[in-house]
């Protein structure tokens, strides 16, 4: 936390940016909207892959990943934000935009790396995981919000950030706070994204 | 009084049942839940009410009735002054012997049936209020489970959580 | 559900002594009076309140997740009548949660609002608020984080609980009609925003009605028919079914006045419904 103190000025006006793009430009819906239909998802998953709780982790996080992939163009469009020059303005864009305009949250950012490479996000409110109680099969197993994970790591390779994304802790879990960590393996080379050729 | 309280799911299937027993207060006295006969008898008298439970499902005001719909003999243990205008809480539906069986049904036709045993002999009296205020926080306790995304409707609910809200709240509206 | 038809043979000890929640091979447990003081076991879920708090995301998210849902399934079907029918049950599941949600919440009366106008106040103004504060030092995000735990905090005592505003429940629909208009008003303005835009019976036959919307919020952005649709489609049956007005329920794409994407909901009850509201209330 000591980290958004040395640069309060880029936070503050990442924080008014996100403020302002959430109240003035993006239509939203209700929440429970949101909630009821990735319960629905989760659940099917794990009927479909017979409760192998680590089959549904990987499933939840590539459909993430193919979530992010598309959802970082949206972003760029609505933000019109430059290059991060590096993890610590990352996670400031991650936390007070990309969280904000789409979920309305604002995930703390700490646990910094000496390296400072890698970061965690603190979810002290999780829109995905209302109203959700894990069964105990699957409360050593499950990472219920993996599809997070995924959706950060696809939209970080899309901005040549080439992330391990994962979580550390979930209160669904009983730990006493949701810890998601992100950390940068290396920088991509400027090349044409995949695909797009 | 000793009450037996179950939630009957949507193919007459138990999806959660429990018995409380009463509080004395005094020291020492034994306390009264039901005969161990009667205890196994439950399930069964609770089960011949749900016919008449169904019929009063599809009735406007099930509680107007009163009475009629119990065998005659349940008007006069009912307490008049509740104005029910309500069609979940259905009131006294049945009753057997001594004991008296209420009902409420909850949006989804899951239903909250309770049998309520006597204390000396005499007959039952039903607090309408006390019973109705019962029913309707254990449906806001249901719909908690529902909203959770590993619970299928009929399941049965064996979460410890709920059983031990559904018997703070028997202590605190039904055995007071 | 677990399979578990016959009591384990082995010592009963282990299952009668705990203190577990309900065992339906067991049978009800009976509460002791030395329970009294029992402490309530800590939950999460039983903790969260019912109540409305008007939270939003925003529209994309929402649409890039039941994208993920929709892709995920299209992968997984073998034909398209499949891939309808199980985004219909993911639907299904939601629309009879809504069922009893939705209901419950209908019944607080309002004049509880005033009394609970604190609690509401802060959270149904949370967007207002939000955006007053907006660029200040202290965060909007602190703000509803805040009144969010204030509402776990209170809940125990029962203080933010809606069955403690309720006299009277609300009365449980029993005609297709007042279940139809519940659909077209409630159901759709909490999903949507905005109620539908028609609720129409069929003049050919009893037993059809139809729900409109001129600009379905989910499959907007997706190209194609209205295979999509079949999600709401779930929510409604769901909802009709799990109140025992079972149903079947079809999507339409008829574009009407410029809506291109404009959806009908075909729903069609069965038989028994129409027999037994012309045996309960006569036609």
């Amino acid at each position: 936390m000591s980290n958004s103190s040395s640069m309060p000025a880029q936070a503050k006006s990442l924080k008014h940016a996100g403020e302002d793009i959430w109240k003035n430009r993006t239509e939203k819906v209700n929440a429970e909207l949101f909630t009821l239909t990735y319960g629905a998802i989760v659940s099917q998953l794990c009927t479909d892959y017979e409760r192998n709780f680590q089959k549904v982790n990987e499933q939840l996080y590539s459909m993430g990943y193919n979530i992010g992939v598309r959802l970082i163009e949206d972003f760029l469009a609505r933000t019109a934000l430059p290059r991060c020059e590096n993890m610590v303005s990352t996670s400031e864009v991650v936390s007070k935009c990309a969280f904000k305009i789409f979920l309305n949250i604002t995930p703390q950012i700490t646990n910094w790396s000496h390296e400072k490479d890698a970061f965690s996000l603190i979810l002290v409110e999780n829109p995905l995981s209302d109203f959700v109680e894990l069964p105990m099969d699957a409360m050593k197993q499950l990472w219920y919000s993996n599809i997070l994970c995924g959706v950060l790591r696809g939209a970080l390779e899309m901005v040549q950030l080439d992330c391990d994304v994962w979580f550390i802790s979930d209160v669904l879990r009983g730990d006493p706070q949701t810890e998601l960590r992100i950390k940068l393996n290396k920088v991509l080379k400027d090349e044409i994204p995949i695909g797009e050729d | 009084m000793p009450q037996y309280f179950a939630i009957i799911g949507k193919r007459d299937n138990p999806v959660y049942e429990a018995e409380f027993t009463a509080q004395q207060g005094q020291q020492g006295q034994v306390q009264q839940g039901f005969p161990q006969n009667l205890k196994e008898l439950n399930p069964f008298i609770l089960h011949a009410s749900l016919d008449i439970i169904e019929d009063l499902q599809w009735k406007t005001n099930p509680n107007t009735q009163s009475g009629s719909n119990s065998g005659g003999g349940g008007g006069f243990l009912r307490s008049r002054n509740v104005a029910n205008v309500d069609n979940c809480y259905l009131c006294k539906v049945d009753h057997f012997y001594g004991l008296a069986v209420t009902a409420y049904l909850t949006y989804g036709g899951m239903k909250f049936v309770m049998i309520h045993g006597n204390m000396n002999n005499g007959d039952v009296q039903i607090d309408d209020n006390s019973v109705r205020a019962f029913y309707q926080e254990v449906h806001e306790l249901y719909i908690k489970t529902l909203m959770n995304p590993f619970y299928k409707i009929n399941d049965p609910i064996t979460s410890p959580a709920f059983d031990s809200r559904v018997r703070a709240l028997a202590r605190k509206y039904l055995n007071k | 559900m677990s399979q578990r038809i016959i009591l384990p043979s082995t010592s009963d000890e282990g299952v009668f002594n705990n203190s577990e929640g309900y065992e339906y091979t067991i049978g009800p447990k009976q509460s002791l009076p030395n329970e009294a003081s029992m402490a309530m076991i800590p939950s999460r879920l039983y903790n969260e309140s019912l109540m409305f708090r008007k939270q939003e995301v925003s529209l994309s998210a929402t649409t890039f997740l039941f994208q993920g849902m929709v892709s995920y399934i299209h992968s997984h079907s073998k034909s398209s009548t499949e891939f309808e029918s199980t985004l219909n049950e993911h639907g299904f599941s939601i629309g009879s949660k809504l069922l009893e949600l939705l209901n419950l919440r209908a019944s607080i009366p309002a004049t509880a609002h005033s009394r609970t106008s604190n609690f509401l106040g802060t959270s149904a103004s949370s967007n207002n608020a939000l955006n007053e504060t907006a660029g200040s030092a202290t965060g909007s995000g602190a703000n509803s984080l805040g009144a969010s735990e204030h509402i776990y905090h209170n809940h125990e005592n029962g203080s933010d609980s809606i069955a403690s505003l309720i006299t009277n429940t609300r009365s449980r629909d029993l005609k297709i009609l007042d279940m139809l208009q519940f659909v077209h008003g409630t159901v759709w303005s909490y999903l949507f925003g905005h109620v539908s835009d028609d609720l129409v019976k069929s003049s050919e036959r009893d037993n059809e009605y139809m729900i409109v919307d001129n600009r379905p919020v989910l499959t907007q952005f997706i190209p194609g028919g209205v295979s999509c649709d079949y999600f709401v489609c779930g929510i409604i049956q769901g909802f009709l079914n799990t109140a025992e007005f079972p149903c079947k329920v079809s999507a339409h794409c008829m574009p009407q006045n410029g809506f291109d994407r404009r959806v009908v909901y075909l729903i069609q009850f069965d038989k028994h419904v129409l027999e037994r509201e012309g045996l309960r209330f006569g036609q």
